[in-house]
Parts: C-alpha cells; sequence; structure tokens
C-alpha cells in the first residue's frame, strides 16, 4: 500500500511537470504569435502538436491512482 | 564576432581551467543583502513560478480537504479514526504531498542545475562580482561582449541574448553567461555592463545610467 502511494506522488510530480512544461510551450506560441516567415510557422506549428501531447500525458498522469508507472 | 570552432573551444576550456587568476570569496566577505539597493542585485537565483504555484495549490487542496474532513461532516461516526486517516491518505494526500514535492524541486532543486550565481553591487564598485563558470571574477577587471543569439544550444534552451566575458588587460576569454529561461538575470548582468562601458557586439559602448527594468528586447534607442 506504502509503495502504491509513492508511486502516485511519483506520477502526480510527473504530471504536474508535464503540465508546466505544456504552460512553457504555449507560452512560446504566445511569443511567437505576431511573427511572420516560414520558419517560425514551422516552429509555432510543432509546438501546438507538441502542446497537445503533452497535455495528453499530463492528463494521464494526473488522472487514476498512478496505475500507468 | 568570429565564430568558434571545437578546437577552439577546447583550447579557450585548457586556456581557463589553467588560469588560476579568478577571485575567490570567503562567505564572510561576500556582500552583505543590506548593501544592496534595488532589485538588481542578484544573491540567489530566480526559480520558475511553474512549481512554485503548484506547490502553493497542492498546500491549499490538502487544507482544504482536512477542512471538510473536519468540518463538513465526511467524518462517520461509525467509522474509527484509523479508517478516515486511511480515506485521506487514499484520496487526497498525493496531490498534496506531490505538490509540496513540486514546491521543494522548484525553488531548491532546479535552481542549483538550472542557472548562475551572478551578484552585484553598482553602489559598491570593488565589491562586485560575476560568477562565471563556478568562479567569481571582478567585475572592474572584464569586459563584456553582449551577443543577440539566434543560433546554437543556447538558443535552443530559451536564450535569447549571451554576453561573452574577456579580461580586460590581455582580452583573454573567460567565458559567457545566457539567459537560459531566467530573463531577468541576464538583463541585470547587461544593464551593468552597460553602467560599467560595456561592448556591443557591434563594438558600440554604451554609457549611462541603469534602468533597474531595462529590458534589452525593447528597441535601444532610449539607452544613453
Amino acid at each position: 500500500m506504502l509503495l502504491r502511494i509513492v508511486k502516485n506522488i511519483i506520477v502526480k510530480v510527473i504530471g504536474i511537470g508535464l503540465f508546466y512544461s505544456a504552460f512553457l510551450i504555449a507560452m512560446f506560441y504566445i511569443k511567437n504569435i505576431n511573427q511572420k516567415g516560414f520558419k517560425v510557422l514551422l516552429k509555432r506549428f510543432i509546438a501546438a502538436i507538441g502542446f497537445i501531447i503533452v497535455a495528453i500525458f499530463a492528463i494521464e498522469c494526473l488522472r487514476g491512482n498512478g496505475d500507468i508507472l | 564576432m568570429k565564430k568558434l570552432g571545437s578546437k577552439d573551444r577546447r583550447r579557450l576550456k585548457k586556456e581557463r581551467l589553467a588560469s588560476k587568476n579568478y577571485v575567490r570569496i570567503p562567505k564572510k566577505d561576500k556582500p552583505k543583502k543590506s548593501h544592496y539597493s534595488g532589485k538588481i542585485y542578484d544573491e540567489y537565483m530566480y526559480p520558475p513560478d511553474g512549481p512554485k504555484e503548484c506547490g502553493k495549490f497542492g498546500l491549499r487542496i490538502v487544507g482544504i480537504y482536512i477542512g471538510i474532513l473536519l468540518g463538513l461532516g465526511e467524518i462517520d461516526l461509525d467509522k474509527s479514526f484509523l479508517e478516515i486517516v486511511e480515506s485521506f491518505i487514499k484520496g487526497w494526500f498525493p496531490w498534496g504531498m506531490s505538490g509540496i514535492l513540486c514546491y521543494v524541486l522548484g525553488n531548491y532543486v532546479s535552481p542549483t542545475f538550472g542557472c548562475k550565481r551572478v551578484y552585484l553591487d553598482f553602489d559598491h564598485r570593488e565589491e562586485s562580482y560575476v560568477r562565471i563558470f563556478g568562479r567569481n571574477h571582478k567585475f572592474d577587471n572584464l569586459k563584456g561582449v553582449i551577443i543577440d543569439k539566434k543560433k546554437g544550444i543556447g538558443a535552443k534552451l530559451g536564450a535569447k541574448h549571451l554576453v561573452k566575458f574577456y579580461r580586460k588587460e590581455d582580452n583573454k576569454y573567460i567565458g559567457c553567461l545566457f539567459s537560459q529561461c531566467f530573463d531577468t538575470q541576464i538583463n541585470d548582468v547587461i544593464s551593468a555592463l552597460i553602467q560599467y562601458g560595456g561592448v556591443l557586439e557591434n563594438e558600440e559602448i554604451y554609457t549611462g545610467e541603469i534602468r533597474t527594468n531595462h529590458n534589452y528586447t525593447e528597441p535601444t534607442e532610449d539607452w544613453i
């Protein structure tokens, strides 16, 4: 039981970290929203996809009782 | 600025390690906080705000849960005390613990990896140091070159500006600082450099008063 609780805590820490990185990606997107050019556009596109993936992982980590570890 | 190859970099590293001319500050001689004026000076590092908020949030969740548990009657009188504790630990305790862990990681662990320590003191000119590659250098003996960084590993880490430091007397390369995710810190260094007669990449020399909330990314017409 103790091990499960510890696992749960670790998973939640990872989830919070992922959420924070998702937030950072979103901030990157917002910073570059007004810039022109193909490179920036590509970066933004990658950031958007990365945001979705990271956010999905974060939610997956945060729900449940740490079963995915 | 000429771009450095890997051999050059290796040579510079060797030189840096060979030089023993750095300043070592004994703990008792470190500038005290009361000497500092304004928010420029950076005795401690800027932690990222996100994990801090997570920690506060987690603590609050635990507090609210305890409040509900005690006040609003999740306490079933048929249950024993241990059962109540067990349900608490199974349910909401991990959230609070993870919040506290995030707080600790974000405030005390990540800054040791994430950024470099800088202490500057403009009022006490002889006591201002900058810490580069683990060594304290006197600001007076240094010449800084500010470089807009758009390529390379620094840019990938989120750095926008890089300051290369050279020794004044023999133009020896000492090291560099770049803004990782801590924009304020590098801005402090840059504003200090401007006050001390900093050199920009295109050899322009900026002198003048420092702006505490100076943002390097803004247009540079009104600097001087």
